[in-house]
Parts: structure tokens; C-alpha cells; sequence
């Protein structure tokens, strides 16, 4: 039988038996909870599409609303109360026009308020002394039709928004490789384990060779980690359009596609340095100890990426070139423009050959540890016990 | 054919297999015995790779054996072990494809099989819900769903009830007289007189004996002589050659030489009284053994 057919009948079995399981049902669920309370609960709190609420003159109010019409800015007009200070005090009014060269604009009255309601005024005025002057309607119509100027920001203002975005997308890719690699790595050592206390792991050895069983749990937990991350991430998104909470950033597609090759890169990379550390061990809750030393590079490697979005530095530099934290910073050294092209080269290159390097590393102890029993095997007793295999 | 040559294993101070060598033919039904430490089942996992010898071969039909043979053999390892939450016919289904079988014919032998063990009905059931007896059974079903051409099994007879003992020895037979090489060890050496033709005795990593278990019993220097007899003077026994074991006035059980002439004991016998019982019998297998052992 080929080799392929195995590793995908037994990263089959991993992926559906735990799709079904409880826990999967459950962590998912409960992370989407927390992920649509996020996302949906500050639409409770935000007001951005209620109406400025301003209080004019009575004469003033139709030829206002008028003039108000049709901008970005949603602006409601009502007539002048006795009341009307008291709200602008409390900020539930933003401004008051009580005649029509006078304006008094509340605390939370932005400059862009101020601005669109004095050019609204300075019309009713123009309009007012042209009545004076004895100006026709339709010249007047003329005179105040839509200037229609043309807006231009200068180029370096966009530029700084798309590379906000695109920081901001890296950023994001490098923490959600975080977050995959210390939960879905926990899953995958655990699913070692399981196999190796349930001593199912000889009845499976005495068919298959280990790399494959070994592969094909990558494989399988790998994938299911993958559809919880498309799950929750789809509810995300989601939600956050229905709820409009999260502009999603206009990543340049470069961007999305430097975080998906590092994210494989990574997640790989990990996976398998995760699969040999269960093997190394007996009992689920050794799993933890087991893989201390590797959620330790991962938090280091996680320290210098915020490190890198603040601005580069020399550690930042380096550890890009090292496979362990390359994955977290060269990401986020691509999006703030630090990395040279040649040194993106480089750093998927080395990363490249140590997932290889990796792969085999982890295979070969993975091999050796997998069927030893008792307490713990030693790193370098599993070595040398796979070297005789 | 099933070939195991010079195996030799150490654990640090401890040697498990110290040259060990036998084979198990096609169509031969043979137990594998051994004192406790013996090194029975690290030479049952050298043939699947578990273990790795430190010299020696491990070959079938003459050439090493690889992965790809080891999809033709069926293993029930000492320490048992399936996927405790996985459904029992799923899981059997599965180690049939991962042993090649496809999807359709692992389903089908899924289904005879689980009806000859007789757990059609408990198919859904996980196996963490198998009574132990029940979870031995879906535990031999594994090795035995892909009609393996070598059928190696460790201790398959533990703990299991008499009516258990019998219906596994007929599936054994079974395996065997349709052409498999079948192995297992066992310290139940009454079963395993009654149920194999051949034994591979092995004692301190090397094999101390091997062969039909008729011809081993025979070839001892020791018979039991067993008389009972009525109506004979008390003192009868002592006119019988060899030592008594067991002696009274109407029966006696002694150990004599192989050679003795038995008309001859017979006849003397017959002068005595009046004979009830006579029986002259080679040692059993498990005195073979223990003899075999003690050495």
C-alpha cells in the first residue's frame, strides 16, 4: 500500500473521531461565543450612525435641514427649546443656532461639525443679503450649485494608511499563529499521548511504519485545528459586517499571502517539534512539562515580533533568520517594509529546509520515544533507540 | 514461513533474546512458551518492528521482513490496546484499510467477523463500553480481519472463561488449516497440549526445546506407571519397578524408566489381584517444561 494512502487513512480517523468528539464541539462553540460577544456586544455601546442632534431658531430650521441635506455628516435639525442650553450642557445637543450669524457648539462638536454648519450658515446669509440685492432665484440657484472640488490627499497620507493596514494584517497573522501553535500543538502532543496510553500505539506500529502514523496525526489534528480557525474566523467576519465593528484592513495581496506561507511555515514547523515532545512522554499530564521548553521560544519569539512592529532592531534582524521565531517576525519585517527582499530570501529559505530538517528530527524521536513506557524518555535515549531501528 | 535467526537483545544489563532461532511454517498451528522473562515477547515484537535486534534476522518466506509484509500479519500484542471512544466495527474497519483492504471488503469481513464473535449487535458501541472479555474479543478481531498470512499472538488465552478457551482454540485451528502460519504464546500448558502438534520452548532468550509435543513427551527418559488394583496383598507395589509416587492398597502411581518391558510389568501385575486401572504414560507438556526449565 502506498505511503500516502496510509498517512490519509489515518489522518481521517483523527480528524472525524475528534470532530465528533465532545470537547471539539465544545471548545469550538465556547470560542465562537466569545468570539460574537466581542465582536457584537460594542454595536450595544456605539452610537456612530446616531444623528447629530442640533436645536436653531425656528425660522431657521427648514432652510438649515436644507442646506444640511445630503452630506456624510447625518446632522438632525429641530426647532429652538427653553431647554435647549441644558441639553447642549449634557452633550445630548451638539450645537445651538439661536439666529443666524450666532453658533455655539457643544464640547463633543468636532471641528468637521463646525466647519459644515458655518458654511451652511455663511449660505443663508449669502442668500439673505442676495434677497437684499435684489439677485434673482435662478442666478442664486447658479451661484450656490455644488462647486464640485475635487478632494486630493497627498500620496504619502494613503501610502501611511495601507501600510497601517498591512502592519496591522501581519500583526494580526502573527498572533493568530501564536495562538494556533500553543493550542493545536498541545492537541497534536496530547493525541500522541493518548495513543501511547491506550497502548493502541502497537497494535497501529506492527502495520504502519511511525513516520507515517506521525505524519498523518500532523495531518489530521493539523486540519481540524484549521476548520476551528475557519469556523471562528467566518463568525468573525461575520459578524463584524452585520455588526460593522471591524473595517477589514485593505491588505495589499502580497500581505495575505507572506502570512498564509509563514503561518504553513510555522504551524509545520511546530506540529512536528509538538508530536515528539508527547512521545516523549507517558501521561497527559506530563504533556505540559513535556513542552514547556517549546512554548518558551514561542513567547520569546513572540516578545521580539511586537518588538519588530515597533520599529526594527538588531534582535529583530537576527532571530528572522532563525527558523524558531523567523515565522512570528519576518512577517511583520515585511509588512513595516524593514526587510530586504534578499533577506525575505534568505529567512524562507532557512526556514524552508528546517521544517525539513525538523520533519526528520522529529520522526526519528518521535520513532525511538513513541513506544517507550514508564516514566519519561529521555531525548537522547529515544535518539539513539530510533538510530537502531 | 516464518523465520527467526540468532536474535540477540540486550536491555542495558538485562539480555532478553541470547541467540534465539525457530520457524513457523504455513498451515502450522504452534505455542510459544516460556518461563515468565523468558523473552517471549520481545521475539514476537521483533517480527513487527518493535523491537529492533541487536543481531540476528527476522525473515518470512526467506526475506526480510519490511512494511509491506507486515500488512500480510496479524498482531495481538501482550499489552492490549484499541481507541478506547472509537466505535467497534469503525475501528475494525479501519485497521483492515490501514492493513490495504478496501473500503467495501474491510466493511464486509467487518461484519462476518463481528457475527462470528458474536458481537453483530454491539457494532455501534464503543469499545469503552465492551465488557473486558468482550474487548479481548474485538482485540483478537483486529489481528485476525485481513485473513493475515502469519497470525502472531500474545498470550490470546489470558484471562479468558473455559467456553472462551474453546471457541478461540477452534478459530485457531481454524486460521491454520486454511494455510496461515499462527503463533502464541501462553502459560496455559494444558491448552496449548491439547490444541498444537508443535511448541517452541525458549528459556533465558534461547530456545531450550522445540517440536511436536508428542515426540517431546515420548522422547523423556520418564514414564508413569499407574495400577489400581483389588484384592492384592498390602506391599503389592513394592514388587513394581521404579519409585512410587503415590501408594495404597488398591492404587499406586510411580515414575519408571522409559525402556521398561510392560508386558513384562503387566503380567507381574496381573499375578497380583485383580487389575482395575493401568496406565503407562510419557511425562505431560508442562512437566516437559518445568523439566526443560529446571535445567
Amino acid at each position: 500500500m502506498k505511503s500516502r494512502t496510509t498517512v490519509a487513512l489515518i489522518a481521517r480517523r483523527d480528524f472525524f473521531e475528534r470532530l465528533r468528539s465532545k470537547a471539539f464541539v465544545f471548545s469550538t462553540a465556547f470560542t465562537v461565543v466569545i468570539v460574537l460577544s466581542v465582536v457584537i456586544i460594542p454595536t450595544f455601546f456605539d452610537d456612530g450612525d446616531e444623528p447629530i442632534r442640533i436645536a436653531a431658531e425656528a425660522e431657521l430650521v427648514a432652510p438649515l435641514r436644507q442646506a444640511l441635506d445630503g452630506l456624510e455628516l447625518l446632522i438632525e435639525v429641530e426647532g429652538l427649546e427653553p431647554d435647549s442650553t441644558e441639553l447642549l450642557d449634557e452633550g445630548e445637543l451638539e450645537a445651538i443656532v439661536p439666529s443666524i450669524r450666532t453658533l455655539s457648539l457643544g464640547d463633543g462638536a468636532g471641528a468637521q461639525l463646525e466647519s459644515v454648519l458655518v458654511t451652511a450658515l455663511s449660505q443663508l446669509v449669502f442668500a439673505e443679503r442676495s434677497a437684499e440685492l435684489g439677485i434673482q432665484g435662478d442666478v442664486l440657484a447658479e451661484l450656490f450649485a455644488d462647486p464640485e472640488i475635487v478632494v486630493e490627499y497627498e500620496s504619502s497620507q494613503a501610502d501611511e494608511d495601507k501600510d497601517a493596514a498591512n502592519r496591522g494584517f501581519a500583526f494580526m497573522g502573527t498572533v493568530l499563529l501564536f495562538i494556533s501553535i500553543i493550542t493545536y500543538g498541545q492537541w497534536i502532543a496530547l493525541g500522541v499521548i493518548e495513543e501511547k496510553t491506550s497502548r493502541v500505539v502497537e497494535v497501529v506500529l506492527g502495520t504502519v511504519p511511525a513516520r507515517q502514523l506521525m505524519a498523518g496525526k500532523i495531518l489530521g489534528i493539523g486540519a481540524l485545528a484549521f476548520a476551528q480557525l475557519l469556523i471562528v474566523g467566518a463568525t468573525a467576519l461575520i459578524a463584524a459586517s452585520v455588526g460593522d465593528t471591524l473595517t477589514i484592513p485593505d491588505a495589499a495581496g502580497t500581505a495575505i499571502v507572506a502570512v498564509v506561507v509563514w503561518f504553513v511555515l510555522g504551524f509545520t514547523f511546530y506540529a512536528t517539534a509538538y508530536a515528539a515532545t508527547g512521545a516523549l512522554v507517558s501521561r497527559q499530564e506530563d504533556a505540559q512539562n513535556a513542552a514547556f521548553p517549546l512554548t518558551m521560544v514561542l513567547v520569546v519569539s513572540y516578545a521580539i515580533a511586537t518588538s519588530a512592529l515597533a520599529g526594527d532592531n538588531v534582535v529583530a534582524r537576527i532571530a528572522s533568520f532563525l527558523p524558531p521565531f523567523a515565522p512570528t517576525i519576518m512577517p511583520i519585517r515585511m509588512a513595516t517594509g524593514d526587510a530586504a527582499l534578499w533577506e525575505i530570501a534568505a529567512s524562507v529559505t532557512i526556514m524552508f529546509a528546517s521544517v525539513v530538517g525538523m520533519t526528520r528530527l522529529a520522526a526519528r524521536i518521535y520513532t525511538g520515544g513513541i513506544l517507550g513506557v514508564g516514566q519519561r524518555t529521555r531525548m537522547r535515549d529515544a535518539w539513539r533507540m530510533a538510530r537502531s531501528q | 514461513m516464518l523465520e527467526l535467526r540468532d536474535l540477540n537483545k540486550t536491555y542495558g544489563s538485562v539480555t532478553a533474546l541470547d541467540g534465539c532461532s525457530f520457524e513457523i511454517k504455513r498451515g502450522s498451528l504452534v505455542g510459544f512458551l516460556g518461563p515468565n522473562g523468558a523473552g517471549k515477547t520481545t521475539a514476537m515484537r521483533s517480527v513487527f518492528g518493535l523491537v529492533t535486534p541487536d543481531s540476528g534476522s527476522v525473515s518470512w518466506d526467506g526475506r526480510p521482513i519490511t512494511a509491506s509484509e507486515r500488512l500480510r500479519f496479524g498482531y495481538m500484542p501482550e499489552q492490549r490496546g484499541l481507541y478506547p471512544r472509537m466505535q467497534i466495527a469503525q475501528q475494525l474497519v479501519y485497521f483492515g484499510r490501514l492493513h490495504g483492504l478496501g473500503k467495501a471488503e474491510a466493511s464486509r469481513l467487518t461484519a462476518e467477523l463481528l457475527d462470528e464473535l458474536g458481537l453483530a449487535d454491539r457494532a455501534k458501541d464503543r469499545l469503552e463500553e465492551l465488557s473486558h472479555g468482550n474487548q479481548q474479543r474485538v482485540q483478537l478481531a483486529t489481528a485476525l480481519l485481513h485473513n493475515p498470512e502469519l497470525l502472531v499472538l500474545d498470550e490470546p488465552f489470558g484471562g479468558l472463561d473455559p467456553i472462551g478457551v474453546a471457541s478461540l482454540s477452534g478459530l485457531l485451528q481454524a486460521r491454520a488449516a486454511s494455510g496461515a502460519a499462527v503463533v502464541f504464546s501462553s502459560h496455559q500448558l494444558d491448552v496449548v497440549e491439547g490444541l498444537c502438534e508443535e511448541v517452541v520452548v525458549i528459556n533465558r532468550g534461547a530456545v531450550a526445546l522445540e517440536g511436536n509435543v508428542r515426540d517431546l513427551r515420548s522422547s523423556s527418559q520418564k514414564r508413569y506407571l499407574e495400577v489400581g488394583m483389588r484384592g492384592a496383598e498390602s506391599g503389592w507395589h513394592t514388587s513394581l519397578p521404579g519409585s512410587p509416587l503415590v501408594a495404597s492398597d488398591h492404587h499406586v502411581r510411580s515414575v519408571v524408566d522409559a525402556d521398561v518391558d510392560l508386558p513384562t510389568v503387566l503380567a507381574a501385575v496381573n499375578e497380583l489381584g485383580t487389575i482395575t486401572d493401568f496406565s503407562f504414560e510419557p511425562p505431560t507438556l508442562s512437566e516437559v517444561f518445568r523439566e526443560v526449565v529446571n535445567r
